[in-house]
C-alpha cells in the first residue's frame, strides 16, 4: 500500500494527511499506531527509535514493549469504537485504569521479592505496610484518574451526559467521547482517523471545533481528513498522498495555494470546487 | 499468548474441579461383586413399598448365592440388551424370568430351568372373543410384544404369520400402551406381568383383559457369560436348582410369588407416593443438567478457541470432533461410551451417571463452542483495536471489553440450547439412568400410566424458571446495545 514515505514533525505541530480514497492515508496512521507492521522503516520519536523493521526481522518485539510504545500515541477512529457496556465516564478512564492496576501490581512484585529477603517479623511488617501502601496509592490513582477524565469530558463539552452510554449518544457526542478516550493516555501524538467522515453533515462542525481546540503548543497531531477547509486553518502542515506516496508536503499555504503535482492540482480543483460553495 | 494461557488456565481448572465434584460421587458399585442384570418386572424383580427390590428372582437369587458365598448385587439393564451387557463385562448373570430359547442359548450359558412360564394375549376387553388360538392372531392388524422376548419367540413359530403385522418394543409396558391407545390390537406377555398390570384397581384394568390362547408353556433359566467363570457358576447354580426343587425351596417361592395370583395389593398406588419417587428422579435429572452445564460451558469456550486458532491443524482437529458429535445422535453417543470400553476390555469402565455426564458434556460442549465462536466473531474488529490502541493486554481486552458484548449477543441462542438440554437429560434412561422419565415409565410395569403424563409438569416448572432467569439475564443487559 505504502510505498516510500518519509516525513518529519516537530512537537506541537498539526499535520493534515488528505488525499483520495485508497491512497494509504489510514494505513499511515495505523502503522504510527502499530495496528499494521510495515515491511520496511524506521519510526523515532524524540530520539528513541520506536520501529526498525530491519530490526525487526531479527527479533521480534515483544508484548510488552509493543504496548509501552503503542503509549505514545492515540487514535481516534472514523467509527469511533467506542466500548458499548461502559458509560462516558467508563470509556474514558477504562484503559487507564488498567494501566494504574499493572503498574500496582508489578510494583507489589517487584516490592515482594525484595521483602522476601528479610526475615520473620521484619517481612511481616513490611508486607503489612506494603500493603497499605499500595491501597493508599491505588485510590489516589483512581481519583486522580477520576478527575483528569471528568477534566476531558468538560473539555469536549460533554458535562451532562458523564453516566451516558455510548448508544443513547449522537455520533458526534460519541466521537467527543472517543477523543477524550485518546487523550486519557496522555499521548505524544494524537492521529485522527477521517473523525468526521461517519458523522451527518450537521454533526461535524461540533468535532472539528473540539479538535481545533485542541491545539496548543504542545501537542502534535496527525488528522487524516477530507474537511479542506479545516485542513488548511487549522494545520501547520499538509500532506498529500496518492496512491502510497507523497506527492506534496508543505505548509498550507503551499499546498493549497501554490501546488506543484499535477495530482494535487487535480485533487483540490475536485474539492475544492465542493469546499467553496 | 500469555493472555491466552490464563484462560486456558482458569477453564481448565473450572473443568478438573466439575469433574473432581462429580467423579467420586459416581465411581461406586465397581468391586468383585457378582452383579446381576435385572429389569423391573413383577413379581420376579420388583420395587416393595419400602422401597426394597424384591421379588421370586430377588429372593431365589439372595438364597442361592449367599448360601454359595459370593457377594452379589443388582445392576438394572434394559431387556434388549441383556447380551450386550453381559458381553461387555456390566453385569454376570442375568436372573430375571428370562424364557429358554434356543437363540439365547447361542449367546450364552443358562441354567436348568427353574420355572415353567406362559405367554397370554392382552386384548380390548370386547375383541376378547376375537381369539382364541396362536391360529386366530392371523386375523389381527398388529401385534405388539417386548423385542427379544419368549413372546417374540412364539409369536415367530406361528404358521403363516405376516411379519408385517409384528410390532417389536422396547418392553413389555410399551406393548400394554399400544393395546390401551388402540396403536395394536394384540398384546403378547408373560402371564404374570399380565396379571399385575391387569389387576383391578390400575389404569390398564378397566379397557383391557388377557386371555391364554395356548402358546407353549416355556422355561426360565437363569444366564450367565460363556467363560471360565460362567462354567463354574453354571455347575454350582444347577445344583442348587436341584436342590431347591428337592426341597421344596422353589415350590414355596412359586406360591408365594406367584401362587395366588390377584391377591396382592393390586390396589391403588398414592399421589404422595408418585410424586416422592418423580421428585427423586428429578433431582438426578437437574444434577445431569447441572454437571453439564458446569462443565460444557467452559470446555465449550476452550473448544471455540481452538476453533478460531492460528494452528490449521488444530482448527481441522476440532472441526472434524464438533461435526462427528453434532452429526451423532445423543442417545448413541451415549450407548456408546458406556459400552464400547466394556465391549473391548471385557469390564466395565464407568458406572452409568459417569458414562450420562461425559456424553453430555462431551455433546453440550461442541454445540456450545459454535455459539461461543459466532458470538466472539461477531464483535467487530474495531472493538480489539480501539482496546489494543488504550495500550490493553489481549487478556484485559477480552475479559474487560469483548465479553460482555459476547454474551450479549449468544443469550437467546443459549438460552435455546439450555432449554433442549433439559429435555435430553431424559435420555439417560436408554442406560438406565434413574432420571424423572425412567422413574414414571416404572409405574407402567405396576399398571399406572398416569404418573407420565405428570412427570411432564415438573420439566414444565424448571424450564419456567429458566426462562425467568434468561428473561432477567437479557433485562439486565438491555442499558447497551452490541
Amino acid at each position: 500500500m505504502l510505498k516510500g514515505i518519509s516525513f518529519g514533525l516537530e512537537k506541537g505541530e498539526v499535520l493534515a494527511v488528505i488525499g483520495a480514497s485508497g491512497g494509504g492515508k489510514t494505513t499511515l496512521l495505523r502503522c504510527l499506531n502499530f495496528l499494521e507492521t510495515p515491511d520496511d522503516g524506521r519510526l523515532e520519536l524524540g530520539g528513541e527509535v520506536l520501529f526498525d523493521a530491519a530490526a525487526e526481522r531479527v527479533r521480534r518485539t515483544d508484548d510488552a514493549t509493543l504496548r509501552k510504545n503503542r503509549l505514545h500515541f492515540g487514535l481516534v477512529f472514523q467509527q469511533f469504537n467506542l466500548f458499548p457496556q461502559y458509560s462516558v465516564l467508563g470509556n474514558v478512564t477504562l484503559a487507564r485504569r488498567m494501566l494504574d492496576k499493572q503498574a500496582v501490581k508489578e510494583e507489589k512484585k517487584r516490592l515482594l521479592s525484595e521483602m522476601n529477603k528479610l526475615s520473620g517479623d521484619a517481612r511481616r511488617a513490611a508486607k503489612a505496610d506494603l500493603k497499605r501502601a499500595l491501597a493508599a496509592y491505588a485510590a489516589e490513582a483512581e481519583k486522580r484518574t477520576n478527575e483528569e477524565a471528568l477534566a476531558l469530558i468538560e473539555r469536549v463539552g460533554l458535562s451532562d451526559k458523564l453516566n451516558a452510554y455510548p448508544c443513547e449518544l449522537s455520533g458526534g457526542q460519541c466521537q467527543r467521547v472517543a477523543i477524550a478516550r485518546a487523550l486519557a493516555l496522555t499521548p505524544d501524538v494524537l492521529c485522527f482517523d477521517e473523525p468526521t467522515s461517519a458523522l451527518d453533515p450537521e454533526l461535524t462542525g461540533e468535532v472539528l471545533r473540539v479538535i481545533k481546540g485542541l491545539k496548543s503548543g504542545d501537542r502534535t497531531m496527525i488528522i487524516v481528513t477530507h474537511e479542506m477547509d479545516f485542513a488548511r486553518r487549522v494545520a501547520d502542515k499538509v500532506m498529500f498522498i496518492a496512491d502510497g506516496m507523497v506527492e506534496e508536503f508543505g505548509t498550507p499555504d503551499e499546498v493549497f495555494g501554490t501546488p506543484s503535482g499535477e495530482k494535487t492540482i487535480a485533487f483540490l480543483s475536485a474539492h475544492g470546487d465542493a469546499e467553496n460553495e | 499468548m500469555k493472555a491466552k494461557r490464563i484462560v486456558t488456565l482458569i477453564l481448565c481448572a473450572m473443568l478438573v474441579a466439575g469433574l473432581a465434584f462429580v467423579l467420586p460421587a459416581t465411581m461406586t458399585g465397581c468391586g468383585d461383586a457378582l452383579r446381576i442384570g435385572y429389569t423391573l418386572y413383577e413379581p420376579m424383580n420388583y420395587v416393595d413399598e419400602d422401597g426394597e427390590l424384591t421379588g421370586h428372582d430377588v429372593e431365589f437369587a439372595e438364597k442361592a448365592l449367599g448360601e454359595l458365598g459370593y457377594d452379589y448385587e443388582f445392576v438394572r439393564i434394559e431387556w434388549d440388551k441383556k447380551v450386550l451387557e453381559l458381553n461387555s463385562g456390566n453385569i454376570d448373570l442375568i436372573w430375571n424370568g428370562m424364557t429358554i430359547t434356543e437363540e439365547l442359548q447361542n449367546a450364552m450359558l443358562i441354567s436348568d430351568p427353574y420355572m415353567i412360564n406362559r405367554q397370554v394375549i392382552v386384548v380390548q376387553t370386547e375383541d376378547l372373543g376375537l381369539y382364541s388360538s396362536p391360529e386366530d392372531l392371523l386375523s389381527a392388524g398388529s401385534i405388539v410384544f417386548e423385542s427379544g422376548s419368549a413372546a417374540d419367540t412364539v409369536l415367530h413359530e406361528i404358521e403363516g404369520i405376516d411379519e408385517s403385522i409384528l410390532k417389536g418394543a422396547t418392553s413389555q409396558a410399551t406393548a400394554f400402551n399400544e393395546v390401551l391407545s388402540g396403536a395394536s390390537d394384540v398384546a403378547v406377555v408373560d402371564v404374570t406381568m399380565a396379571d399385575t398390570m391387569l389387576a383391578p384397581g390400575t389404569d390398564y384394568s378397566e379397557r383391557l383383559s388377557y386371555k391364554d390362547i395356548g402358546f407353549p408353556a416355556e422355561e426360565y433359566g437363569i444366564g450367565m457369560r460363556d467363560d471360565e467363570e460362567g462354567r463354574i457358576l453354571l455347575e454350582q447354580l444347577n445344583g442348587k436348582i436341584a436342590e431347591y426343587r428337592e426341597d421344596g425351596t422353589l415350590a414355596a417361592l412359586y406360591d408365594k410369588y406367584i401362587g395366588n395370583p390377584s391377591s396382592g395389593e393390586g390396589g391403588g398406588v398414592s399421589f404422595g407416593e408418585v410424586t416422592l419417587s418423580l421428585l427423586s428422579g428429578f433431582g438426578t435429572t437437574c444434577l445431569i443438567f447441572l454437571v453439564t452445564l458446569g462443565c460444557a460451558l467452559p470446555l465449550g469456550l476452550l473448544i471455540s478457541f481452538g476453533t478460531m486458532s492460528r494452528f490449521k491443524w488444530l482448527r481441522g482437529l476440532l472441526k472434524t470432533i464438533i461435526w462427528i458429535v453434532r452429526g451423532v445422535p445423543l442417545m448413541l453417543l451415549v450407548i456408546t461410551i458406556y459400552y464400547v470400553p466394556g465391549i473391548i476390555t471385557g469390564a466395565v469402565v464407568m458406572p452409568a451417571l459417569a458414562a450420562v455426564f461425559v456424553a453430555f458434556v462431551i455433546n453440550y460442549a461442541c454445540y456450545f463452542s459454535e455459539i461461543f465462536r459466532g458470538g466472539i466473531e461477531s464483535i467487530s474488529k474495531g472493538q480489539y483495536e480501539a482496546g489494543q490502541v488504550l495500550g490493553m493486554t489481549k487478556a484485559q481486552i477480552f475479559f474487560r471489553v469483548v465479553l460482555a458484548q459476547v454474551v450479549k449477543r449468544i443469550i437467546p441462542p443459549m438460552s435455546n440450547e439450555i432449554i433442549t438440554l433439559v429435555k435430553d437429560t431424559a435420555l439417560a434412561r436408554v442406560i438406565l439412568v434413574e432420571e424423572i422419565i425412567l422413574r414414571a415409565e416404572d409405574f407402567i410395569v405396576r399398571g399406572f400410566i398416569w404418573p407420565l403424563f405428570y412427570s411432564a409438569l415438573f420439566y414444565l416448572v424448571f424450564v419456567g424458571v429458566l426462562t425467568l432467569v434468561f428473561r432477567a439475564a437479557e433485562k439486565k443487559l438491555s442499558y447497551f446495545k452490541v
